[in-house]
């Protein structure tokens, strides 16, 4: 009789969690901080007036980028672009990319998935068992940035429309989206044999989707690219507006996912290690 | 015979270039295997095949009676492993990748106590983080890993590399209960006195072909030899030229032969004379390996 394996191993999953459990904390930490930090500059008026000064100042294609149009910013387009600061994409982007290049190139850089490949079978349970890592972590950390702009809230009295829904759609959305990201990064750390060289791929591919999205927003001639863009496709202000088309960006983003992390298993399945 | 692995006809290339050429490895069941060759010669390509990290190019593999990789999930918890080298997780303490190894496994890890006892890997070692340990220390963990479960078949890439001479004794001698317990060994090394030490059946690879492979005393006895014999009386040298002997040097008592098969012929022919005494030199592997790898 065929044994029953899990596609997720928890003796693996065990282990990373150990490994990374300090530095888990202090990512949760920093997604909480930056998002409460949102709602005390939405909170302060002074600082609000120097922010949305600051925001006036901007070139209207700046502001196109980032989802701000209006004169007056809304609060909860406010918080929503918190959930996309250059520092949060950078954090959960470089969870993936280290987190796959650790656990499946590095194992094969050590060689220790000779002992690991011979344990941990069949092996590409290593590649499922590490995303699904990926997944825990970015899921525990857009927790604690919700935890940050909803405790910020209610600290802070904030009398607009920054609803628990709205935070929670935000958060989906950012899930599938970075759900998507991590299954390309564990795609291409299947592909290497060094650590090195599968970050360096990883961070140039993603740094490549940035500029990419950058320029379909700011070069008009290119704005009908906007939707092969990536990046297009995790936009909270958009969710704050309703003008976010959930019914392309989540199959989108679903099927990005499904395709990369199915492309990772067959390659990790069948390549030599 | 039945064979705890068998290849063949095995093949693997990297580019143009051909590791492993054709092998028919034969691992007998409750042997100890030596597979030999010289650095680079497609050793740890063979295991890494074995093991299933590498995609043969052709042949077929036998394992335990299963074939390889198809049914490999159901070999690999009957299996322990010591690779070439690799770096531990340097994060764990030496019990907890003891621990991690084992926990994937069914069985319980039977031997682990008298193992770290006999390795004299201590308490207070295996609680200290491997990135700590010396290159001794992680092999003999390595050792202990491969072994903790009691597999029915060790595969040790250059598995005594890095011990002290005693430790090697140590592994030596649970090689031998292992093979006592019917259990196989394959022991890849470069070190032919090592091999012929430890195995009791030898398999020469060079430039990824198996040059040879049988029992190491088998061997022995098919490999040239010069004896000496010294005799009572004098003794007619016509009589000691047959088909797998020939006479080197002779004087009146004694005469000195070349055998190139069994001695058993030569002995035949020894006991019409009154036998003074006899050399009989051991047979050396060490120049027969000299002259495959010389050619």
């Amino acid at each position: 009789m065929k044994m029953f394996s899990p596609p997720i191993s928890k003796q693996q999953f065990s282990r990373m969690f150990m490994n990374q459990k300090k530095i888990i904390f202090l990512l949760m930490l920093f997604g909480f901080l930056i998002e409460f930090l949102y709602t005390v500059i939405l909170a302060t008026s002074t600082i609000r007036q120097f922010a949305e000064s600051y925001f006036k100042l901007m070139p209207p294609m700046i502001k196109q980028m980032m989802g701000f149009m209006g004169e007056n910013i809304m609060g909860s387009q406010f918080i929503a672009f918190g959930y996309t600061h250059p520092a949060i994409l950078f954090m959960l982007s470089f969870v993936s990319i280290s987190i796959a290049s650790r656990y499946i190139t590095g194992e094969i850089e050590g060689r220790s998935i000779e002992l690991l490949a011979i344990r941990l079978i069949p092996r590409e349970r290593l590649v499922v068992s590490t995303y699904g890592f990926i997944l825990t972590i970015l899921f525990m950390i857009f927790v604690s940035m919700i935890s940050g702009s909803l405790i910020g809230r209610e600290i802070m009295g904030i009398p607009e429309d920054i609803q628990p829904v709205l935070l929670i759609k935000i958060i989906a959305v950012g899930l599938l989206f970075f759900a998507a990201i991590s299954a390309l990064v564990t795609f291409i750390s299947t592909l290497h044999s060094e650590r090195g060289s599968a970050m360096a791929w990883s961070i140039g591919i993603i740094l490549f989707l940035f500029v990419f999205d950058a320029l379909v927003r700011l070069w008009p001639k290119v704005s009908f690219l906007k939707p092969y863009s990536l990046f297009n496709w995790y936009q909270p202000v958009n969710i704050a507006t309703g003008k976010y088309a959930f019914f392309i960006g989540v199959p989108l983003l679903t099927l990005i996912a499904v395709v990369f992390l199915s492309w990772a298993v067959y390659h990790f399945k069948r390549r030599d290690l | 015979m039945n064979f705890s692995i068998q290849t063949k006809n095995l093949i693997k290339s990297f580019g143009d270039f051909k590791a492993v050429n054709a092998v028919n490895l034969q691992v007998p069941e409750g042997s100890i295997y030596g597979y030999l060759g010289a650095n680079g010669s497609g050793k740890t390509t063979t295991i890494r095949m074995l093991l299933n990290l590498l995609k043969a190019d052709g042949g077929q593999i036998e394992m335990l009676n299963e074939s390889i990789p198809k049914s490999f999930t159901k070999v690999a918890p009957k299996i322990g492993v010591v690779p070439g080298e690799i770096k531990l997780y340097e994060e764990m303490t030496g019990l907890q990748t003891l621990d991690y190894f084992q926990s994937f496994l069914p069985s319980e890890p039977v031997l682990r106590s008298q193992l770290t006892s006999d390795f004299k890997l201590g308490q207070a070692d295996l609680n200290k983080k491997t990135r700590y340990y010396s290159q001794g220390m992680k092999q003999k963990l390595l050792l202990i890993q491969a072994m903790q479960h009691d597999p029915d078949l060790l595969i040790l890439d250059e598995p005594s590399e890095r011990l002290d001479p005693l430790i090697q004794q140590i592994l030596y001698d649970y090689l031998k209960a292992f093979q006592a317990r019917g259990k196989t060994v394959l022991f890849s090394s470069h070190n032919l006195p090592e091999v012929e030490k430890v195995c009791d059946h030898i398999g020469i690879i060079k430039d990824g072909t198996l040059l040879v492979q049988d029992k190491i005393e088998d061997l022995k006895g098919k490999l040239p030899r010069t004896i000496k014999v010294f005799f009572k009386d004098q003794i007619d040298t016509k009589d000691f030229n047959g088909q797998t002997f020939s006479v080197i040097k002779s004087d009146k008592k004694s005469i000195e032969l070349k055998i190139t098969g069994p001695l058993e012929p030569v002995m035949r022919i020894l006991k019409k004379y009154p036998v003074h005494d006899l050399e009989i030199p051991e047979s050396s592997l060490e120049s027969f390996f000299m002259k495959y790898y010389s050619e």
